[in-house]
């Protein structure tokens, strides 16, 4: 004996490969297809990190998409100058293999006229601008230095005194030029020599300040080659490389955005293993499908080898050996199959291809290892596992399934989970949370499929004998049907998951956009910091596009007292109430209460709002009184709730007997609010210095001073000449120091607070407000519904509350809502210009969109504006929204057509392994057409189990994970938390192109058998 | 006459085979059923032993057990001084491999499609750890000796039934074992095939000096046996010499339970002759046949339909190229029971599907219910079996999930017909079939499983009864009650037709048609 009793099985495992290809094949294409998609799905991570990492350095100004090295101080000499130059080149060609642009700026410089400009330098300046008048600077000497001027500025007179000549006008052709933090400031005009050398000696700016720099274009293609991680270290080595070669060198790079961008990519890279991976791990089903096709043929060779005395040894040998060499072969076939897709999509996002393929490789190698390692024992376990123990291989499924279902209720009892969370993947439970789910409806699938078949062939009439015999021949052998039914409804689970999660995930695109605008463009102050009230009315806002409406919103910041010691910060909103009703996507952006119900709760009488002025720019009254040691100052409102406070000059002053006979005019110019202009609050409060010297002299000297006090009368007010009749009708103020006396309104002034407010209703006794609010806060109120919300050092206001709403739009998560009028009064009455709204809200037909182009132009640009469709448009296409969305649809289409395969496949091995049982049943006289139905019976069998099953399974794990992540397509924590959206058109895209379209080619394939002239004899 | 326990050969140190007060065990979903209860049996170097008995009887038990794929749950059983106990493992992995040698009932069991003759009779050398050429010479030579050079290229799937079996045995000597199991090996073979195996068998084990166990249904089995032993459920009930008289085994466990000092005293330690006297039984002579139980008439109707039910004339038969039937009348009259003969591969099953339109012949016209099947497509075809036809035959698929009672049901089910308890009734409990009902036949033996086909045939009530080898895997009693079930078929109006090379069923026959005019019939 030569040999030894191992060297049979591998002649033995390739004759079995070769006997039967196809079903190996099928194996294969299982793992590779399950390969394929972890190594695409590793692509997408890499070109969505690449897409994110690109959209966020294009979101920074030009100046700042590059690398600079600066040097704030002198480098006279033009040796050290040089070798600094040297040290710097030489370490920023670590991070970027652009070009090096050294060049200088000079502090504001000033001439003897008193005009302003900056003075730079720049090497190669031919290279960096364009000549639009005169000519290039030829030369620069310390006494004469050539320079041009950029831009459309106009060269302050009298440079030639400090050693420059204008020789002409540029524009820069190169945008890193004297850009980011080299920029001058202010508007001043930049004049620029040519050479830091040269622009260094001038010899009249020999000692003033000076910034060196050394400019060069971010380097993509090293930061692609580097990744972020590695590129940042990198960089923090030349930050260190710099400091050793000059203490002062600084180098100055986006390093912010490429962290933050790469905490999002790899962010989004976890949801894409989480999806490629449970994709993956539900396509090994398709192995094991495979498997199963092959076992009653492994079954009788292991039989037989064992009865020809073969050890466990060499037989489950044989199994591994043979599975081993086709789980490998798929596993390089996918990986292959990855590569190239990863190679393709690399070069159409314009990347390296081969560099995609080769990262995506090797980031899922381990992956690719694993999933093997699992194909090989899910293979060699169906192959080995003894027929005679299929009570223990169903027991034993039974018992994963209870884990499964066990584990999902673990995952589900722990809560949400946030985006930190799972960046930091403390909980591995919901990563598996779609694969367990998957894993359980197969399983549920493949359990129901004896019993309901049993059921339904004793139910069924007896003339539907095709079914029934489906049913009863299927009950024979049902473990490859029971597979299919379990792979079956694992698809569909995976798919409608996939299609209800995406859904749900551009539904909370939209909610977010919605509670982001509230309606369907939001404006507000922006960089400038004017209000868009102070931009224009809500007239001109309306006027913006047809059918628009807009409203103003105020909002202050608020405290609620929760205990002795807590205080809650709460938002305070003030909205028109009939706003609500306008407030899109109610539903999921507020998601309880009916707008119109809770807007007649909010609806409050419209505070009194005070004398309407006539026509004039001068307002003016007489008044008596301190009038020195008291400042008024007039508050005036449009009807669209502008304000506008304008302090009372005094003029005409008389001094009288005692302070309060002091008499004068007070005036002041009538703001442009538009018309009406009504005069609303008068604002009594010390004047600015005297507060100043006041409060020094409390606070050095020994002695207290005495309140400021006295007794203002105000005759009646006038425009221009026009009298305002009745003006002081209903005045007052909450402390009831103010009365009118026939057309007089008399204050007692006391200033213990820091101002005396008087206006139209003000004297009478303040109710509270009715608001809505969010459960914490509602909480908060007591017996009488109210709550005291504190604003600054004002006093407090009370609110009541009416109505619950878990969110509101662009709300906080503490909150009340208010109408905004009677807000807006409150909120003046302790400090006029408090109540002032600070944004406008607008509405069009068209959801925002024709708002666009009249927002962008002057004045509008001034301010921060958001629309909403703009909105949801830029978070869908966000790159991590878009991959994300690739990566489903992916997984989707792959079990889609999986799982078409599957039930097309179960038609084949019907009519091949069920050969013999179809020839006994026309034996008997059943009609080929009848045996065809039975197939095509059977198949939908297999579908009336899993589809149900899988739809419900993925729709509950959908719902679940919305509920469980809560995240947004962009990766982002989400408001309003994303609420299931089942995705109708998936759904309905699954049962038509999948499940339907997998019975049609099954009905098809049925069909065509059993068409020969006469019925193949086949021994059963 | 005593009975040799020991032949004339070469002392060993151990009994091939050597089981005592064996019992097992196996658990069903209703129960245990025990398959052995207290056998016990030896066998000598180079005996050759002939198992039989009915159906259900233990013996495919008492293989399994001996080549150690089933575990005795008590008593002990050693091959070759090897303990079969439960937990036996690499012993009896062992013990498979280098001293036993396995012969299955089914060809297509013990030879893989992927090798050819000469790789699957060096199979067992490979596993063993030969090398590939000297596996290959060694089964060359084995083939040689035993006559089948011929077949050393061949794929099994080329090879006939008779020549797959007899590879099939080569393939289970070709190691040189020490005992040789085989289980029904000339099971689905007609005679003259099956005594080319038993020669074949004698041969091989005479030259490797091995015990043979065979466990069969066929009498002519006993032509190579040094000793013959029956087994009833699950013992051993009686055993002797080819040709010499049954004596009853008395011991313990027996059927026949006698007490020791009473078998001393007669001399009977192991068993007896039993003679029945008017006074009692004397227990020397030789037993009485097994009776055949008294049948009363089926409670069937009178079958009607056209005479003759089916009808040949000068059909030939045609396999590529090659003429299996050659210009053969065959009338198939109601009421009558047709037994077609024939050696392996004369073209029996063939003539079957060509009467019943499930192939075409090469010439002739064959009518079925008086229609003209080379008119009718395959759906015709089929519509025309439905109501004229009921084959039950080596292809049929029964229900395995199903009972008797429901699948006799679905066969009407399939032809359309109306539910007829009474007569699906009547038929299970004529072919002793009433104690099945209500299990699954999946769970049922292969004999129980043949007669189910019977029945499901039977209960269709079509004029036409088709059977393929219906006796292939019952026993003797069982047998002899098929044969009455169609005798009763074809008085009940039934044309009966059967292809079978059973001397029971033969012997029922009216008619007996040989197809192979060349070899003597059976009869």
């Amino acid at each position: 004996m030569t040999g030894t009793s191992a060297s049979v099985v591998p002649g033995l495992a390739l004759a079995q490969v070769r006997q039967r290809p196809i079903r190996w094949v099928l194996v294969a294409v299982g793992v590779a297809l399950a390969v394929a998609l972890l190594a695409i799905s590793q692509a997408l991570s890499v070109l969505v990190a690449d897409r994110a990492l690109r959209l966020g350095l294009e979101s920074l100004p030009v100046g700042e998409r590059s690398v600079s090295v600066s040097f704030n101080g002198f480098l006279d000499d033009p040796g050290r100058l040089a070798g600094v130059d040297g040290d710097v080149r030489r370490e920023l060609a670590g991070v970027t293999a652009g070009v090096t642009q050294a060049q200088l700026i000079f502090r504001e410089l000033a001439v003897v006229s008193g005009s302003t400009f900056f003075l730079g330098a720049a090497d190669d300046l031919a290279d960096r601008v364009e000549v639009v008048s005169g000519r290039l600077p030829e030369s620069c000497t310390p006494t004469l230095c050539e320079v041009v001027l950029v831009g459309d500025g106009v060269a302050p007179p009298g440079v030639d005194q400090l050693g420059l000549e204008v020789v002409g006008t540029v524009k820069r052709t190169d945008q890193l030029l004297l850009s980011g933090g080299f920029a001058p400031s202010g508007g001043a005009p930049l004049l620029v020599a040519d050479g830091v050398a040269a622009a260094t000696e001038i010899s009249a700016l020999t000692g003033f300040q000076r910034v060196y720099g050394w400019v060069a274009p971010l380097d993509l293609g090293r930061l692609r080659a580097l990744g972020v991680n590695s590129y940042l270290a990198r960089s923090a080595e030349v930050q260190d490389g710099l400091f050793h070669a000059l203490p002062g060198l600084i180098l100055v790079a986006p390093d912010s955005v490429l962290r933050a961008e790469a905490d999002r990519a790899e962010r989004s890279a976890r949801r894409f293993a989480l999806l490629g991976g449970s994709a993956a791990a539900l396509l090994l089903g398709f192995a094991v499908l495979g498997a199963v096709g092959l076992r009653r043929d492994q079954g009788e060779l292991f039989a037989l080898l064992r009865r020809r005395g073969a050890t466990s040894r060499q037989i489950n040998g044989l199994a591994v050996l043979e599975a081993a060499g086709v789980v490998m072969i798929g596993a390089a076939l996918g990986l292959l199959a990855g590569a190239a897709v990863a190679w393709w999509l690399g070069n159409r996002e314009g990347l390296d291809g081969a560099n995609t393929a080769a990262l995506a490789v090797t980031a899922s190698l381990l992956g690719v290892a694993l999933l093997a390692a699992a194909a090989l024992l899910l293979v060699v376990t169906t192959l080995v596992w003894p027929p005679e123990a299929s009570a223990r291989a169903w027991r034993l499924l039974d018992m994963v399934l209870v884990v499964s279902v066990l584990l999902i209720a673990v995952a589900l009892s722990r809560g949400g989970v946030a985006a930190g969370s799972l960046d930091q993947g403390i909980d591995p439970l919901l990563v598996l949370l779609p694969l367990l789910a998957a894993l359980a409806t197969g399983l549920l699938a493949a359990r129901l499929w004896p019993p309901l078949a049993r059921l339904c062939q004793h139910a069924l009439p007896r003339r539907w004998l095709s079914p029934r015999l489906a049913l009863i021949g299927g009950l024979r052998q049902p473990l490859r049907i029971a597979g299919t039914t379990a792979f079956l409804a694992a698809t569909v689970c995976s798919v409608v998951f996939a299609g209800a999660y995406q859904s749900t995930l551009a539904e909370g695109a939209a909610d977010r956009a919605s509670f982001e605008t509230g309606l369907d463009a939001r404006a507000q102050a922006g960089t400038s910091l004017e209000s868009p009230l102070q931009i224009s009315s809500l007239e001109d806002y309306e006027a913006l596009a047809p059918g628009a409406q807009a409203t103003s919103v105020v909002r202050s910041a608020a405290g609620a007292r929760r205990g002795a010691l807590d205080t809650a910060a709460v938002q305070v909103l003030g909205i028109d109430p009939t706003v609500l009703s306008s407030i899109r996507r109610w539903d999921r952006v507020v998601g309880a209460g009916d707008p119109a119900a809770l807007a007649g709760r909010l609806s409050t009488p419209a505070p009194a709002a005070g004398a309407v002025l006539p026509p004039g720019r001068v307002f003016s009254m007489q008044a008596t009184g301190p009038l020195r040691d008291i400042a008024v100052t007039a508050w005036f409102r449009a009807a669209d709730g502008r304000e506008s406070g304008v302090p009372l000059l005094l003029s005409g002053w008389r001094a009288g007997d005692s302070p309060a006979s002091e008499a004068g005019r007070l005036t002041a110019e009538v703001p442009d609010l538009g018309s009406p202009v009504t005069l609303y609050r008068l604002v009594m409060r010390q004047p600015t210095d005297d507060a100043t010297r006041r409060a020094h002299r409390l606070g050095e000297g020994p002695v207290d001073l005495p309140v400021v006090a006295g007794t203002m009368s105000f005759a009646e007010p006038r425009v221009g000449t026009s009298t305002i009749a009745g003006a002081w009708s209903g005045w007052g103020s909450p402390g009831g120091e103010t009365t009118v006396a026939g057309s007089t309104l008399i204050v007692a002034v006391r200033l213990t607070g820091l101002a005396l407010v008087a206006g139209p209703g003000l004297g009478e006794a303040e109710t509270s407000l009715p608001v809505l609010a969010d459960p914490e806060t509602a909480a908060l109120a007591g017996g009488a519904g109210t709550v005291s919300l504190t604003l600054g050092s004002s006093a407090p206001i009370t609110v009541r509350v009416v109505g619950t709403v878990p969110r509101f739009p662009t709300a906080p998560e503490r909150f009340v809502v208010g109408d905004g009028a009677a807000l807006s009064g409150l909120l003046d009455t302790r400090g006029p210009g408090e109540g002032n709204a600070r944004e406008v809200w607008i509405t069009t037909p068209d959801g925002g969109g024709s708002l666009r182009a009249p927002l962008g132009l002057a004045p509008y640009e001034r301010m921060n504006t958001t629309i909403r469709v703009d909105r949801q448009a830029e978070l869908a296409a966000d790159p991590v929204a878009r991959g994300a969305s690739t990566m489903l649809a992916l997984a989707a289409l792959v079990a889609l057509l999986v799982a078409a395969v599957a039930l097309v496949l179960l038609v084949v091995s019907d009519r091949r392994d069920g050969a013999g049982e179809l020839y006994a049943w026309e034996v008997d006289g059943v009609a080929p057409s009848a045996l065809r139905r039975l197939l095509v019976a059977r198949a939908a069998s297999v579908v009336l189990v899993a589809v149900p099953l899988g739809l419900a399974g993925g729709l509950l794990l959908a719902g679940a994970t919305a509920r469980l992540v809560g995240l947004t397509a962009t990766g982002a924590a989400a408001q309003p938390p994303p609420q299931l959206a089942v995705g109708g058109r998936w759904v309905a895209a699954v049962l038509l192109l999948g499940v339907v379209g997998a019975l049609i080619v099954a009905a098809v394939v049925a069909a065509l058998a059993l068409r020969e002239p006469m019925p193949e004899r086949v021994r059963s | 006459m005593t009975l040799p326990t020991t032949p004339a050969v070469a002392p060993a140190p151990h009994l091939p085979v050597e089981v005592h007060d064996l019992f097992c065990l196996y658990p069903l979903p209703l129960g245990t059923v025990a398959a052995l209860r207290g056998l016990s049996l030896t066998v000598a170097p180079g005996e050759r032993l002939v198992v039989v008995g009915p159906n259900g009887s233990g013996k495919t038990t008492l293989l399994k057990v001996l080549a150690g794929e089933v575990a005795p749950s008590a008593g002990r059983a050693s091959i070759a001084g090897v303990d079969l106990a439960a937990g036996a493992g690499d012993a009896a992995v062992r013990l498979r491999r280098d001293r036993l040698g396995l012969v299955d009932q089914r060809a297509a069991r013990s030879l893989r499609p992927e090798l050819d003759v000469r790789d699957n009779v060096g199979l067992q050398l490979r596993v063993a750890g030969t090398s590939r050429a000297e596996a290959r010479a060694r089964a060359t030579s084995m083939l040689a000796d035993l006559g089948l050079s011929r077949l050393a290229d061949r794929r099994p799937e080329t090879l006939s039934g008779g020549e797959a079996q007899r590879v099939a045995v080569a393939a289970a000597l070709a190691h040189g074992p020490s005992v040789v199991l085989a289980d029904e090996p000339t099971g689905e073979l007609d005679v003259f095939a099956a005594d080319e195996v038993y020669d074949l068998l004698v041969r091989a084990v005479e030259q490797s000096s091995a015990a043979l166990v065979l466990v069969t249904h066929d009498e002519r089995a006993q032509r190579i046996a040094d000793r013959v032993v029956r087994i009833r459920d699950g013992r051993l009930g009686e055993e002797w010499l080819p040709g010499g008289d049954e004596r009853l085994v008395v011991d313990d466990r027996g059927w026949v339970r006698l007490p020791e000092p009473m078998r001393r005293s007669v001399g009977a330690t192991h068993a007896v002759r039993a003679e029945p006297i008017k006074a009692g039984i004397v227990l020397h002579g030789t037993g009485e046949s097994i009776p055949v139980p008294v049948r009363t008439a089926p409670v069937v109707s009178v079958v009607d339909g056209p005479n003759p039910a089916a009808e040949a004339s000068r059909v030939s038969i045609a396999y590529d190229g090659r003429v299996v039937v050659s210009g053969i009348d065959v009338t198939l009259m109601l009421g009558r029971l047709v037994v077609i003969g024939g050696r392996s591969g004369s073209g029996k099953s063939s003539l079957l599907r060509v009467l019943v339109g499930l192939d075409r012949p090469a010439a002739g016209t064959v009518l079925l219910a008086g229609q003209d099947l080379s008119a009718l497509d395959r759906s015709a075809l089929a519509a025309l079996r439905r109501t004229s036809a009921a084959v039950a035959g080596q292809g049929v698929g029964l229900a395995e999930s199903l009972d008797v009672l429901e699948n006799c049901s679905l066969s009407r089910d399939a032809r359309g017909l109306p539910a007829d308890p009474d007569r699906v009734n009547a038929w299970v409990d004529h072919l002793g079939l009433r104690p099945m009902v209500g299990r699954a036949v999946g769970l049922l033996s292969g004999g129980e499983r043949q007669r189910v086909a019977i029945a499901r045939a039977l209960v269709a009530g079509v004029p036409l009864i088709v059977l393929d080898e219906p006796t292939s895997q019952l026993d003797e009693t069982h047998a002899e009650l098929v044969a009455e079930v169609l005798v009763l078929a074809a008085q009940a109006g039934h044309a009966v037709v059967c292809a079978t090379h059973d001397p029971v069923v033969l012997g029922a026959a009216d008619h007996v048609l040989a197809l192979d005019a060349s070899r003597p019939s059976p009869r």
